[in-house]
């Protein structure tokens, strides 16, 4: 049965928690002017990375990448899946560590963090525990279903007070490309970076067209455009920069008369504390499937609860926000490993296998 | 001839045993049965004309009483539960030859007539009722195909029940269906006298917050679910049809909608989906801001409620949860109440939630406004079965938002999404629109 909106739209969510907070800021310190050009970029490497990963997963139908990896040759498996599962683990904690300092930051100031940490681990934990894969992928249509309004609505809104000017000069005098050699463009890249590996763990029943995934990398580069370029056309590039979290400080500028609720980027965060539960879910589901299918098959009985446990002890180590922003500059290297080494590692074998098959058809 | 008297001895004490012996011709027979399940003036008579009319024309009486019915062994076992299921039992008396009749059955439950728990607006009004015959004469009138399938499972041991399942064959799922006939059939000696035994014997778990299954009482909505490609049980003595598996759609699906113009089906449709959020979020809305996190509020409107609430001694959480059990009360002590004391309660339920609470500076007026808007949209999705489920989750998200404010009941609501989206009947997910597949 063919569940493209199912997985798209589950790649769209996973995609949709981690764009707004820190993205536009990476995107701006990247550049000066032209910000569309970092965007764009970060986007064509993304959709040629799972360009490479769709293909490569192609040619093995309806088996996992744990299973296609760890059939061939365990040495080379594990060079693959053991970064895979440390970036995974890594995003977690990094996910959780800074949704819940976002959280305390804009509405629960009193709450201790470590609620906000636990909340963020046991309500993913649940999902994954309650629902599988199968229960994931259908429970992300319901979310989009709920949550996406608000998310447009507080897109569309947040045009108020924006200055066109701001949008020049469209292409910069000089040094067009300058932001690749910046740390920040990089660090930005883990908007499109953090959820793509799951299109390699779906279970055999959930065929999908690779389309429908293109098609919802094209729903989300609008969205990468306006995180980006709200706060600059707002403010000024000058004064964004300054900003930790640009977009949401923009929207809660906004005003609505008709509206009883005095502050917008409520809906907007509470919408993305939704995406971002499912976006820890998903991941949680896929470190289930490397430690289950790699490592030992344990119930996810024990293995939820565990892991939980093992990223919650991890997040009450990172004392505060700077610790937390060290961690995702030093994932950096590590991150680039993954997203190229896995589709291209993924690619070379669904070849070699195709060319396989193909002779061993000729020559029976 | 022993087996007959077996059964005469068993039967002995019972009030509503006949036995009665006919002399046609040379012959005798002897007529027995229970005259509570059966109409004995009428059955006599219809034996006892088709014999005599044989006998006239000289045909070969035995025969033609072996034709009346269907011969059974005469074995004292077999004959009493053939008449504990109102058959009426004929034997010959000088070969031995018994026979099975259908009768003339007594009437044992009303006839067909309108709906009590399901009202519609634009559709026919005929409901199901206790008779299993009546309801299957009812889904046959509108599903008149040979595709439609029925299969009848005698459950019990002690206490047997006719358990029918009905399907369409091209149509439904062949794994569920699959599922479905296994359960029955392995556990065919438990008894089920209600839903709770079948949903144990279906294998439903007993901590399932949401319903498996739908009831109606109407066939056109029976109807509709097997076209969808469902399973509908019919249980002896319950008077509506046990729809399988039930999807998110049946919350604001019915098929009344499709009497209407289409836009109207929708906007309907859209209506029930607002009252199904409003019930679940309102009163949790309400703790949160006014507690939690006023300053996501305008300023007039938080101070507005911050002025209603000036007198009230407790906690929002408290206010909120006392006003919402009286409502509970309500609702539940107006089903059991006989009809003419029903309007009492509802006055004094009035007065009390109404004017009296306010005036007394227990709770806030605004409040009085939630608890009414939670109570009506709770109202407003199909089927009673799924008002329930949203009763009790509107009071998780209450005390989620007690806690953590509007975060708790966003947290709320993602949990209940989680817990609908992996939820399975018989191997089939929840969440889908309408018609029910396996993973």
């Amino acid at each position: 049965m063919s569940k493209n909106l199912e997985v798209s739209a589950t790649y769209v969510m996973t995609h949709l928690g981690l764009i707004f907070f820190l993205y536009p800021l990476d995107i701006i310190e990247s550049t000066n002017e032209s910000h569309w050009i970092p965007v764009i970029a970060g986007f064509l490497f993304h959709l040629l990375i799972i360009s490479m990963y769709l293909k490569g997963l192609s040619y093995f139908k309806g088996q996992n990448i744990v299973d296609i990896l760890l059939k061939k040759n365990k040495v080379l498996a594990w060079v693959v899946l053991f970064p895979a599962l440390l970036y995974l683990a890594w995003i977690i904690v990094l996910a959780v560590r800074a949704f819940a300092e976002v959280l305390s930051i804009v509405f629960l100031s009193n709450t201790p963090l470590w609620v906000l940490m636990l909340l963020l681990l046991i309500v993913p934990g649940f999902m994954t525990f309650h629902g599988k894969i199968g229960g994931l992928l259908r429970l992300s249509v319901l979310l989009s279903f709920l949550f996406i309004i608000p998310v447009v609505f507080v897109m569309v809104t947040s045009f108020q007070n924006i200055d066109w000017h701001y949008l020049f000069p469209l292409w910069p005098g000089h040094g067009a490309f300058t932001f690749l050699t910046l740390p920040p463009f990089y660090k930005s890249l883990f908007a499109y970076t953090g959820g793509f590996l799951l299109l390699g763990f779906l279970p055999s029943y959930a065929n999908f067209k690779p389309k429908a995934i293109f098609l919802g990398c094209l729903v989300l580069l609008p969205t990468y455009l306006i995180s980006v370029y709200i706060p600059v056309l707002t403010l000024g590039e000058e004064t964004a920069r300054r900003l930790q979290f640009p977009y949401l400080l923009v929207v809660d500028t906004i005003e609505i008369n008709w509206l009883m609720f005095d502050r917008i980027n409520i809906f907007l965060l509470l919408s993305l504390v939704a995406f971002t539960m499912f976006f820890i879910a998903v991941t949680l589901w896929q470190i289930l499937i490397i430690i289950r299918l790699g490592v030992i098959d344990i119930s996810p009985n024990f293995l939820i609860p565990i892991i939980l446990l093992c990223t919650f002890i991890a997040c009450l180590f990172i004392p505060d926000w700077k610790t937390a922003d060290l961690l995702f500059q030093w994932n950096i290297p590590l991150r680039m490993y993954v997203s190229i080494v896995t589709p291209i590692f993924v690619l070379t074998m669904g070849w070699l296998h195709a060319r396989k098959t193909k002779l061993g058809l000729n020559n029976s | 001839m022993a087996a007959m008297d077996e059964v005469r001895t068993h039967f002995s004490s019972y009030p509503d045993y006949v036995n009665q012996q006919v002399q046609i011709a040379t012959e005798t027979f002897t007529i027995t049965g229970l005259k509570s399940l059966i109409n004995f003036p009428q059955t006599i008579y219809m034996v006892r004309d088709s014999l005599l009319t044989a006998s006239i024309n000289k045909l070969e009486l035995v025969e033609v009483f072996a034709g009346l019915g269907q011969t059974v062994p005469a074995e004292t076992t077999g004959l009493i539960s053939e008449i504990l299921d109102g058959m009426l039992i004929a034997m010959h008396n000088a070969s031995g030859i018994c026979v099975s009749i259908y009768p003339v059955p007594q009437p044992n439950s009303r006839p067909i007539s309108m709906p009590i728990m399901e009202n519609n607006v634009g559709g026919g009004n005929s409901a199901f009722n206790e008779n299993l015959e009546a309801n299957i004469i009812l889904l046959r009138s509108h599903l008149n195909t040979s595709d439609l399938q029925m299969k009848n499972y005698v459950m019990g041991n002690l206490v047997k029940s006719n358990v029918v399942v009905c399907y369409m064959e091209s149509l439904i799922d062949k794994q569920m269906l699959g599922n479905l006939t296994h359960k029955l059939e392995s556990k065919q000696s438990t008894d089920i006298s209600n839903i709770k035994e079948l949903s144990s014997v279906l294998e439903f778990s007993n901590f399932s917050l949401v319903t498996h299954y739908m009831t109606y009482e109407l066939p056109q909505n029976a109807a509709k679910a097997l076209k969808d490609g469902k399973a509908v049980l019919f249980q002896e003595r319950l008077p509506f049809a046990i729809v399988l598996p039930s999807l998110i759609s049946d919350l604001f699906v019915t098929e009344d909608d499709t009497n209407h113009p289409p836009i109207y089906t929708w906007l309907l449709r859209s209506l029930r989906l607002i009252g199904l959020l409003t019930t679940l979020i309102v009163p949790g809305l309400y703790v949160a801001l006014v507690s939690v996190n006023p300053d996501v509020l305008r300023f007039e409107l938080a101070h507005s409620i911050a002025r209603s609430r000036l007198d009230v001694p407790y906690p929002a959480i408290v206010e909120a949860l006392l006003l919402l059990i009286i409502m509970e009360l309500i609702m539940e002590a107006i089903i059991r109440l006989p009809s003419s004391i029903g309007p009492t309660v509802t006055m004094v339920g009035g007065i009390v939630l109404g004017q009296a609470v306010v005036d007394a500076k227990l709770v806030s007026n605004l409040l009085i406004i939630i608890v009414a808007a939670a109570t009506i949209a709770n109202a407003a999705v199909v089927g009673f079965r799924n008002s329930y489920a949203l009763r009790l989750l509107k009071y998780l998200l209450l005390f989620l938002a007690a806690f953590l404010g509007v975060l708790g009941l966003l947290t709320g609501l993602v949990i209940i999404c989680a817990y609908v989206a992996g939820i399975r009947t018989l191997g089939v997910p929840y969440l889908q629109l309408i018609k029910p597949k396996g993973e």
